[in-house]
């Protein structure tokens, strides 16, 4: 009988392992691919590889913007405790596990307070904590806490660390101690792996990195890690023009993870920059370069065992602006006192020399200063210099003047008792009396309204709309600055409409950059250069000669204009400030360098409400070129909220004049220009 | 003692499977032993060394426990039971404790054995000398007896807690009372008091257990990320490590559930899914066949030994073995809920392969000295040459 039951139980030993058999034939066979698949995607990781966005410099190589080093120190939950990272499999477990040999700490003794509502902990003064972060099915997560006696129980050597760190940092060890259990908490959540490093303190000093970096024993769990972060080595020097940066945020990312197709994911292009405003918005490409990626093997700790395939980062190019950094540092202080704006153009090239806007923000400080900035009425973050909708006020009878000397319609003379009677209507002269008996030229020096009146009335609408836009009035100049005005510039003006836009007002708005751009054609014989403000772009931070070009659609246009029509708007543009009476004679009054100004001034009128009353909100200009006999630099000034008293010649001019004074000769084509880089 | 006749009287296919098995193992176990570090600047452990000098050590004792007669050995069952239940209550009282299972005595040089290990060994001997008795396993009173000798030190070994090595006793228990010739009436009513008893042993398990059958059921459905790497963390690791491992494997030495650390318990417990993955179904498959040759080879010993004791010695250490190899493969396959035993032959493990050798020199002493039912002309020139002298 027996025999029979061996084989009986042969057969059952048989039968079992042939179920072995089908069941590793399916797994092996049937799902050998899905599980293979399973196997790499845990052991394989691309790794996102950052290179430094580039930098912004000048034309004569000052650095606007760079990117540097700074130094955070961050916690890693997981390297908190020896115990932790051998137990890291349990998530349940894996915080702050204290084992039962190590010494706890009581958080009572220490009279601290710490209280968690949803995501976020609180650390409370001085009484007694309750922490509570429990899971799906209401066991508690976390075992920092003694659940029989609601003692919190952290590592001793966690506060002995902290304690340090405020030492060393000044930071309140209080609020440390809650970013290290923020930390905890999101890893509880498994909202972030336990063994990632969240930074607790930013941006510290040499001094605090060494120590932590050479006494990993007394700062367990704590490690210093490097980011990028941008700075303005110069100072606040064009802010405007430069721009800032900021995180990506919800439509940058979806933006990129369509671009990339996902990868290397959310939270690594959350960390990413992006300009916000300025050069680093314009060209936010070019800088930030691309990205290179790294295909690493990782263990079930993930950490890198090898790089099974690399595609290196591509590193973007400098932008080299055609600013020179000596002109707008003089340009900034001169604007300094003032809300408004100021811009300098090479006439000869186009190139921006110098743009700035008056009040101005410091892009180092961006973060920390920003609710100010924002909160600000005169708005330093707006770039008056490209979006400013100012009226133009005087300046615009140079378009007025050269409209009917081109048509030739302009009065040889023409008499001005101070008012102007069109239909019904008596429009007045700025001077109460009148200018008496003026031709062009002189009627520029003194800003005669009503010899400009007729001139408008005789050169017809037509004329002076379109020579205005010729000039680049009414439309963006072009400029690489995002989110440029284009100015407005009415289609039609009749009757009074024209006499208004004959003086530069009514429905007239440009920008400063407008201004400038229109008196440097003036200046190179009308020709009309695009203004510019990105010069090349270079090899990443590398001081070597320019690499390309920026490719610019746009070309300089001849307006055609006459040269006697030219000569005789630049002589009155020399009466206004060399000969005494004119209206920037008193600005620049004893003016002593080797060259001569032109330029026009002009008062514009404009209200805007304040506590509900209309009140005169003047727009001051300063218009013109240097010097006289060989134009080289053409340039606009434009200084808001002027009081009822005050008037371009009294606040715009004075401001060119201390920049003029202080002008590198050589950007006026007196002195040869310097070889090389200033900085 | 023994001579070149008993040499050729081993049970040959016996000993070429286990030699087969051992050889075949331990490449994979010394690959199972590395562990990953950071920087991939991984080590070693000592294992492969120390498990060939547990072979060694291993095949000498085996070579020990041929020299006296099992007969003699059946004659002293109730010392080595009674000593290995002394050897369960000094662990109970004086034990030391990894991964939270007591079962462990430590001795000098860094020495650690599982007398839970031998006991399965005596109990096996002790159960065959008291079935061997005639008619001894018709009687219910009898085989609930047997159950009883069973039952002491597996509730021993399963308060340790080592529910695991507890439950191999009971295919091998099984098995020795229906080959004693139990009445299958009384075989029937059994199974019916298990399937009853079965709602009371679930009380009796502790969280940690319970949460492995739960893991077992639920595998297969949608997880969350904790449970994941929680207590779905080895089940899924194995069967990815196994899966992964397709037609042929990924090669020796190249697994990389196994190189980077994601299986774990992988030179003792998983060692069968590393198997898997560096060597495919293929290797798989080597091991399985190897197994069910043991088992035919042990059973045929069984088969042919004339007497009850050593036919029962045979059955129930082939049982423990081969019972042991399929809820070891079994459960890294998802086919059993996770216990922890190893896999006879082929894991690291002193004590483990101390008892399987112990328990294979038990089997081949039975092979040796059974007394033959047909005589081949040599050995019955043989025992005439015997008698003449």
């Amino acid at each position: 009988m027996h025999k029979r039951r061996i084989a009986v139980l042969f057969g059952t030993m048989v039968a079992a392992f042939l179920a072995v058999e089908g069941r590793l034939f399916y797994l092996q066979i049937v799902r050998g691919e899905h599980y293979a698949d399973y196997a790499d995607r845990q052991r394989v990781a691309l790794v996102p590889l950052n290179v430094a966005r580039a930098r912004i410099l000048t034309s004569d190589g000052a650095v606007l913007a760079e990117d540097k080093l700074a130094f955070d120190i961050a916690v890693v939950i997981g390297k908190l405790d020896p115990a932790t990272e051998r137990r890291i499999r349990n998530p349940l477990r894996r915080l702050f596990y204290v084992g039962r040999t190590q010494k706890l700490h009581r958080i009572e003794e220490a009279s601290w307070k710490v209280r968690a509502e949803g995501d976020k902990v609180f650390v409370e003064g001085f009484s007694r904590l309750e922490v509570e972060v429990r899971d799906g099915h209401g066991r508690p997560r976390l075992d920092i806490v003694d659940r029989r006696t609601g003692e919190f129980l952290l590592p001793d050597h966690l506060i002995r660390s902290l304690g340090r760190l405020a030492v060393l940092t000044g930071e309140p060890r209080d609020e440390l101690l809650k970013k290290v259990l923020g930390a905890a908490f999101d890893v509880a959540r498994l909202r972030i792996p336990v063994f990632s490093a969240v930074a607790v303190i930013k941006g510290v000093g040499y001094e605090t990195v060494a120590a932590v970096d050479t006494r990993p024993d007394e700062f367990r769990g704590f490690g210093v890690r490097t980011r990028s972060e941008r700075v303005a080595p110069n100072g606040a020097l064009a802010p405007h023009s430069v721009g800032y940066l900021s995180k990506f945020n919800e439509s940058d990312v979806r933006a990129a993870m369509k671009k990339y197709r996902g990868w290397p994911g959310r939270s690594y292009f959350m960390n990413l920059r992006i300009g916000r405003a300025g050069i680093e918005k314009a060209m936010d490409d070019v800088l930030r370069g691309e990205f290179g990626m790294e295909c690493i093997e990782r263990d079930h700790l993930n950490r890198r065992q090898g790089v099974l395939a690399d595609a290196p980062a591509k590193a973007g190019r400098d932008v080299a602006l055609t600013i020179d950094s000596r002109l707008q540092r003089i340009v900034e202080q001169a604007l300094n006192d003032v809300t408004g704006a100021a811009v300098f153009i090479d006439v000869r090239t186009g190139h921006i020399l110098a743009i700035a806007s008056s009040p101005k923000f410091d892009p180092s400080r961006f973060r920390q200063d920003y609710p100010t900035l924002a909160a600000d009425p005169d708005q330093p973050l707006w770039n008056r210099a490209v979006r400013g909708r100012l009226p133009l006020g005087s300046v615009f009878k140079i378009v007025t003047a050269l409209a009917a000397l081109e048509a030739d319609r302009v009065p040889t003379a023409s008499d001005c008792d101070g008012t102007f009677r069109f239909g019904r209507r008596t429009f007045r002269c700025h001077r109460r009396y009148g200018h008496g008996r003026l031709e062009l030229t002189d009627a520029i020096k003194y800003s005669c309204n009503v010899f400009f009146w007729r001139t408008a009335l005789r050169a017809g609408e037509g004329a002076v709309i379109d020579m205005a836009r010729r000039l680049g009035f009414g439309r963006k100049t072009g400029v690489r600055i995002p989110r440029e005005y284009g100015g407005k510039l009415p289609l039609t003006a009749s009757g009074g409409e024209l006499l208004n836009l004959a003086i530069g007002q009514g429905g007239l708005q440009v920008t400063p950059l407008q201004a400038a751009q229109m008196v440097a054609a003036v200046a190179n014989d009308g020709v009309l250069m695009p203004v510019k403000l990105i010069g090349d772009l270079r090899p990443f931070d590398t001081d070597g000669p320019a690499a390309t070009a920026l490719p610019d659609d746009r070309k300089p246009r001849d307006l055609g204009l006459s040269k006697r029509s030219l000569d005789a708007v630049r002589l009155g543009l020399y009466k206004v400030i060399n000969e005494y009476g004119g209206t920037g004679y008193r600005a620049f009054q004893d003016f002593d360098r080797p060259f001569k100004v032109c330029g026009k001034t002009s008062t514009a009128e404009r209200t805007a409400s304040r506590d509900g009353r209309v009140v005169q909100d003047n727009v001051g200009w300063f218009v013109g070129y240097a010097p006289h006999e060989k134009p080289r630099v053409g340039f606009a000034v434009a200084v808001e909220h002027l009081s009822g008293s005050q008037g371009g010649g009294s606040t715009a001019a004075p401001i060119a004049r201390q920049v003029l004074e202080a002008i590198p000769l050589d950007l006026v084509g007196l002195e040869p220009p310097k070889q090389g880089g200033q900085e | 003692m023994i001579g070149i006749r008993q040499v050729k009287r081993l049970d040959w296919p016996v000993v070429i499977t286990l030699v087969a098995l051992v050889v075949f193992g331990w490449p994979f176990m010394k690959s199972a032993s590395y562990r990953s570090g950071p920087d991939g600047q991984g080590y070693y452990t000592s294992s492969p060394q120390k498990q060939v000098i547990w072979i060694v050590v291993g095949a000498v004792l085996a070579l020990v426990l041929l020299i006296p007669s099992y007969r003699a050995l059946s004659e002293v069952s109730l010392i080595l039971y009674l000593g290995g239940l002394a050897a369960l209550v000094i662990v109970m009282l004086y034990g030391h404790a990894v991964h939270g299972a007591k079962s462990w005595i430590k001795f000098p040089f860094d020495v650690q054995l599982q007398p839970s290990e031998f006991v399965k060994i005596t109990t096996v001997i002790a159960l065959a000398r008291y079935l061997s008795v005639e008619n001894k396993a018709k009687r219910m009173g009898n085989v609930l007896s047997a159950l009883a000798i069973a039952a002491v030190p597996l509730v021993m070994i399963a308060a340790q807690p080592d529910l695991g090595t507890a439950l191999m006793l009971v295919p091998a228990t099984i098995a020795m009372i229906l080959v004693a010739g139990a009445r299958l009436k009384h075989l029937g009513l059994l199974a019916a008091a298990a399937v009853v008893f079965l709602p009371v042993a679930w009380l009796g398990l502790n969280p940690t257990q319970r949460s492995r059958i739960t893991t077992w059921l639920r595998q297969g459905r949608k997880l969350t990320q904790a449970e994941r790497v929680g207590q779905f963390h080895h089940l899924i690791q194995s069967k990815v490590a196994i899966g992964s491992g397709r037609w042929s494997g990924k090669g020796l030495g190249k697994g990389t559930q196994n190189k980077l650390n994601y299986l774990g318990f992988r030179n003792t417990d998983f060692v069968f899914a590393v198997i898997c993955e560096e060597a495919g179904f293929l290797g798989a498959n080597v091991i399985i066949v190897l197994y069910l040759v043991l088992a035919g080879a042990g059973l045929s010993i069984a088969r042919s030994c004339r007497e009850p004791v050593g036919r029962l010695i045979a059955v129930g250490v082939v049982t423990l073995f081969v019972a042991q190899g399929f809820v070891n493969i079994a459960m890294t396959v998802g086919l059993l809920p996770i216990v922890g035993v190893t896999l006879p032959f082929v894991s690291y493990g002193g004590s483990s392969t101390l008892s399987s050798f112990a328990g294979a020199a038990l089997l081949l002493n039975v092979g040796l000295r059974r007394p033959k039912i047909t005589f081949s002309r040599e050995e019955l020139s043989d025992i005439v040459g015997n008698y003449r002298r």
